[in-house]
């Protein structure tokens, strides 16, 4: 066998020599012609990453090519068959010189750029194809022997090799760019190690058998060049199943539809109803936590081919308000298409109340009554929301940046003199003012004395507890700061210590119970994984908590918790309080209920997966009786109890 | 030195046998001179190398070869005289054949026709 | 081992429509010199490559040294083969292509090979792709005898060349009968010029072995009859009609028995009989 290869080398020497050539002398073009812009070495690695992306494939294709359809000749059988080693090993040596030519290729190329590929100067198509060069360069070298041997045509074998790589790699590609930038949803790597292994094992079974049929001229030829066309077709076959795996695990999964902006006077969501959307098939519904649903935008059949190889989510956003009489009110807009505004609930269905064309700027504000704002070219147009049918009544209105700086520039109290902000507060729980010198909260007809609070000029918004709107005001302490809790009915007093700001760091769970930290520890937690144990550092928040009946607790902390859950990490949110007890989320993952002592006993359960956020977002939506999922196939609950299932 | 005829219906081996007892008979091979070796003989005459060696062998086994002083297939002492002596024999048969033609009546001319035919028949 | 060293049963081969060899039975003894005649395009390459292992038989099946032909190669390693239009590569010269050769041949005999190229006259610096169709048919045979080899096939190995080439590819042949143990296969569609080496001449006719005779037999019991029919008479066995025109007819006669038997027969009295040199009664084997 050894022989037969070093014959193949010298048969081919010169086509070789000539592609060896061309890849040295590029190290000296590079150098000589570089534009100044670039040292010598980058250059130099250009030069070489040409040569890898576009130079070594055609080389392949030629070098491969020609020793296929040579293998295929009547002058090389001639010369070689009588040899005393069989026709199959005869042809695999053409294609084992073939190889170890490329590899040799390769190896120079790789060896002049230093042995280290500048992975970050390429985009994702070309980083991809360079970490995964070993596949293609040898699928490339495989398919274009056997194919050059089976048409006895080097240029034929070439071209359909090329074809049949591009037709692999493409699903491959969009699987991996799409589990890179958006989620890992299929088991890329066994597909990935499927395709290859297929790759070999057709291209050298579709090799013996086209050695059998056509140079021993054995009996069912057309039978054995039907098999030889199903292997070699065969690896093409895992890519494609993957990416429909891939599309329709992707069109169930769920996202939240958040606002645009979100900010201290945004109003809030309504309870007990998720607005959640299906990114990839444009659907895009209210659910509530009995699983009932009602479709705002239906699904989105007209999707365009190159969706199939690469799914484009498309995200809308959208609010949430409830009205008086029970029902939601729901703003949503998509990209380059018109907004609606939509009225209804969950389980009687949504009926579209109006369609805005200047969809991008528009939101819904609680003022004495539930209005949507929307800004246009020409000044920014607020509508009242009533229910009913008819059609909204426009009317326009100052900037909000013209009234903003009236506010500014005014005291507290002269803030709300604009009656267009006075209304939009007005649908808070409570809205308080603190005096210019800072000392005085006042709200309606309350008053209360705070030292030195901070913050004088932004109206505070109150939170409802079980005895009223209450008011928590941060309020400096010679270099420390406090946080004052002005109740109804009572004078103030100090809360906590240390500064705490509703909506930036102190937030109201779904049933009215108030949470924030503004300071976190360090835990180490020691994670198992299969090479041993690693040690990783978590954040543990110090909560402060307030309950609905006025109970205070501070230092609250899940440490231990954190030290014993796998995997535990991101964001920690409360969600309830009931009868002493607290639910916490941690991260998109677990649910935790502990008692008083968060080192004493607690339960968790584990939540479906769903879409890692970056930024405090959650996919999380707590009801009354319930904790809604937007996982990856679909909207889940789970109770406060463990009970969990699909909606 | 010895020509076979392919078409003759005598048989190779034949032929070299005669052939090399018509050699002795010139006086070309003398008794003690070694005889072509096979191999030459088959190279010269174009023939299957076992022919010659079937030749050989029946010459041997006749008494026309002998082995001597390691040699193979010397010619003998005793093939001069085996030859002359099938001259001998071939030359009385011939006499007695033609006396009794010509006391059957048979002229010359008669005879020499007859001889014709049967050299085309038997050749 | 035993001294059959080639037997095939009922070898069918059949390129799409076009049946090659329809059962097939060949055999060869240890040392014999067979002759297969045949005319061109009558399948004694599709033979040769089928005993050799190089394509594979549709039905039957093949002996040869004590193996079948499986695919592996083996068999070729065991055989000292003539192609028809010996190729090599033409980057080669005669010296590399016999050393390439020797690299896979386990008997292969270096000096014999180079001893060959002196004694054939073959420049062994000389390159393939300059060489003439003579010098070519030299390599080939050193090429198929340098591994002393116990089987030779050899196909048309003297067609097309000059005297002097044949001359020495025939003295190359005998030669290797003398070394003894050779048994050889040779493939031709003109058998005149080995008729001295051949022991037996099987004619391949119509995808099988039509006849099989002795060598001595076709070149002593033979017969060419030249007689005056009167009438149209049917053939007795082993009379095969030659030509002639009007009532002179020619014919040629088979064996001993058949001849006598012609003699004694009143239809053929006064027929003239000579001798069918041996070309001919190729001629007429391969005819018929």
């Amino acid at each position: 066998m050894k022989n037969l290869i070093i014959l193949q080398f010298r048969k081919s020497r010169l086509p070789f020599l000539v592609l060896a050539g061309a890849v040295l002398l590029s190290v000296p073009a590079a150098l000589l012609f570089r534009p100044d812009s670039f040292t010598g070495a980058e250059a130099v690695n250009i030069a070489m990453l040409f040569w890898a992306l576009a130079g070594l494939p055609l080389a392949i294709m030629t070098l491969a090519g020609t020793a296929g359809s040579d293998a295929a000749s009547d002058a090389s059988r001639a010369a070689e068959q009588p040899l005393p080693a069989s026709q199959y090993r005869q042809v695999l040596s053409g294609l084992a010189a073939a190889a170890a030519q490329t590899a040799l290729l390769l190896l120079a190329i790789y060896a002049i750029m230093g042995f280290s590929v500048p992975l970050d100067k390429l985009n994702f198509v070309n980083a991809h194809v360079a970490r995964h060069y070993a596949f293609y360069a040898a699928f490339l070298v495989l398919y274009s022997f056997t194919l050059s041997y089976a048409f006895r045509n080097a240029v034929a074998g070439g071209l359909a090799a090329a074809a049949l790589l591009v037709l692999t790699a493409l699903p491959l590609l969009s699987a991996a760019l799409f589990g890179e930038l958006l989620l890992d949803l299929i088991p890329l790597a066994f597909i990935n190690t499927l395709t290859a292994v297929l790759a070999l094992a057709g291209a050298l079974g579709a090799l013996h058998l086209l050695c059998r049929a056509y140079a021993r001229r054995e009996a069912g030829r057309t039978a054995k060049a039907l098999l030889s066309a199903l292997l070699l077709a065969a690896p093409v076959l895992p890519p494609f199943f993957g990416l429909a795996a891939l599309r329709a695990k992707a069109a169930d999964v769920t996202w939240p539809v958040y606002p645009l902006v979100i900010n201290s006077d945004t109003p809030q969501a309504a309870p007990g109803v998720m607005l959640a959307q299906k990114p990839f098939t444009g659907e895009v519904f209210l659910i509530d936590e009995a699983g009932r649903r009602a479709v705002v935008f239906p699904e989105d059949s007209d999707r365009g081919i190159p969706n199939y190889f690469f799914p484009v989510p498309s995200f809308v956003r959208g609010q949430t308000l409830s009205a008086s009489d029970g029902s939601v009110w729901i703003y949503c807009n998509r990209y380059d298409k018109p907004a609606v505004l939509m009225n209804g609930s969950a389980a009687a269905g949504l009926k579209l109340r109006s369609t805005l064309p200047d969809s991008r700027r528009a939101y819904l504000v609680r003022g004495k009554v539930p209005a949507i704002v929307e800004r246009r070219k020409n000044g920014a147009y607020y509508a009242p929301l009533r229910t009913g049918t008819g059609p909204l009544k426009w009317e326009k209105t100052g900037m909000p940046e013209a009234a903003a700086k009236r506010w500014l520039a005014g005291t507290g109290e002269e803030a709300l003199l604009d009656a267009f902000l006075r209304a939009r507060l007005a649908g808070a729980p409570g809205v308080a003012v603190v005096s210019t010198d800072g000392r005085t909260v006042t709200s309606g007809g309350e008053k209360w004395t705070v030292p030195g609070a901070l913050g004088s000029k932004s109206p505070i918004v109150g939170a409802r507890l079980n005895d009223g709107v209450n008011y928590i005001v941060p309020a400096g302490e010679g270099k420390d700061y406090a946080a004052y809790l002005c109740p109804p009915g009572k004078k103030a007093r100090k809360l906590w210590q240390g500064y705490f700001r509703f909506g930036s760091n102190l937030w109201s769970a779904t049933d009215g119970t108030l949470w924030g930290y503004n300071r976190k520890l360090r835990v180490e937690v020691t994670v198992k994984t299969i090479f041993g144990k690693t040690k990783k550092d978590l954040e543990s928040p110090q909560f402060n908590i307030l309950t609905r009946d006025g109970r205070s607790i501070e230092s609250f902390s899940l440490d231990q918790i954190l030290r014993d859950l796998p995997g535990a990490k991101g964001e920690i949110a409360l969600v309830r309080e009931e009868n002493g007890e607290f639910w916490f989320t941690i991260g998109n993952a677990y649910l935790v209920k502990t008692g008083a002592d968060p080192h004493g006993p607690y339960s968790y359960w584990k939540l479906p997966q769903s879409i890692q956020e970056k930024y405090w977002r959650s996919n999380l939506l707590a009801t009354r009786n319930r904790l809604l999922i937007a996982a990856l196939d679909g909207v889940h609950f789970i109770d406060w109890e463990g009970s969990s299932g699909k909606l | 030195m010895i020509t076979l005829n392919q078409n003759s219906q005598t048989p190779i081996y034949d032929q070299i046998k005669l052939g090399l007892k018509g050699l002795v008979k010139k006086g070309l091979l003398k008794p003690g001179d070694a005889a072509p070796s096979i191999r030459k003989m088959a190279l010269d005459l174009k023939v299957n190398p076992n022919t010659v060696a079937r030749a050989y062998r029946e010459l041997t086994a006749e008494g026309f070869f002998e082995s001597l002083r390691g040699q193979e297939n010397i010619i003998s002492p005793r093939a001069g005289s085996l030859a002359e002596h099938a001259a001998r024999r071939v030359s009385e048969s011939l006499e007695t054949a033609l006396k009794g033609a010509m006391e059957s009546g048979f002229s010359w001319a008669e005879v020499e026709k007859m001889i014709a035919a049967l050299k085309r028949k038997l050749l | 081992m035993n001294d059959r060293i080639l037997e095939t049963k009922g070898l069918k081969k059949a390129f799409g429509p076009k049946e090659v060899l329809k059962g097939l039975n060949l055999s060869a003894e240890r040392g014999e010199v067979v002759g297969i005649l045949g005319r061109n395009g009558s399948g004694k390459t599709t033979l040769f490559s089928i005993l050799l292992d190089l394509m594979s038989a549709d039905g039957g099946s093949a002996e040869i040294l004590g193996l079948r032909p499986d695919g592996s190669g083996r068999l070729r390693g065991l055989i000292g083969y003539v192609p028809e239009k010996p190729a090599f590569h033409g980057f080669m010269t005669a010296r590399e292509v016999l050393e390439f050769r020797a690299r896979f041949f386990r008997h292969w005999d270096m000096a014999k090979a180079l001893d060959l190229c002196r004694k054939l006259e073959l420049d062994p610096a000389s390159r393939v792709s300059a060489m003439s169709k003579g010098n070519l048919a030299k390599l080939a045979w050193i090429a198929a005898t340098a591994h002393n080899p116990e089987l030779l096939l050899l196909d048309e190995p003297t067609s097309g060349l000059d005297y002097l080439v044949r001359d020495h590819i025939l003295n190359g042949l005998i030669h290797e009968l003398t070394e003894g143990g050779r048994t050889i296969i040779v493939a031709n569609h003109r058998m005149g010029e080995m008729g001295g080496i051949l022991d037996r001449v099987c004619v391949l006719k119509d995808g099988a072995i039509a006849a099989n005779h002795n060598a001595a037999f076709l070149t002593e019991e033979v017969f060419r009859a030249a007689a005056r029919l009167e009438s149209p008479v049917s053939l007795p066995a082993g009379v095969v009609a030659l030509g002639g025109g009007g009532a002179l007819r020619e014919f040629a006669v088979f064996g001993r028995e058949n001849l006598e038997r012609l003699k004694l027969d009143p239809a053929f009295a006064g027929a003239e009989i000579s001798p069918l040199s041996l070309e001919d009664s190729f001629k007429v084997l391969l005819g018929e």
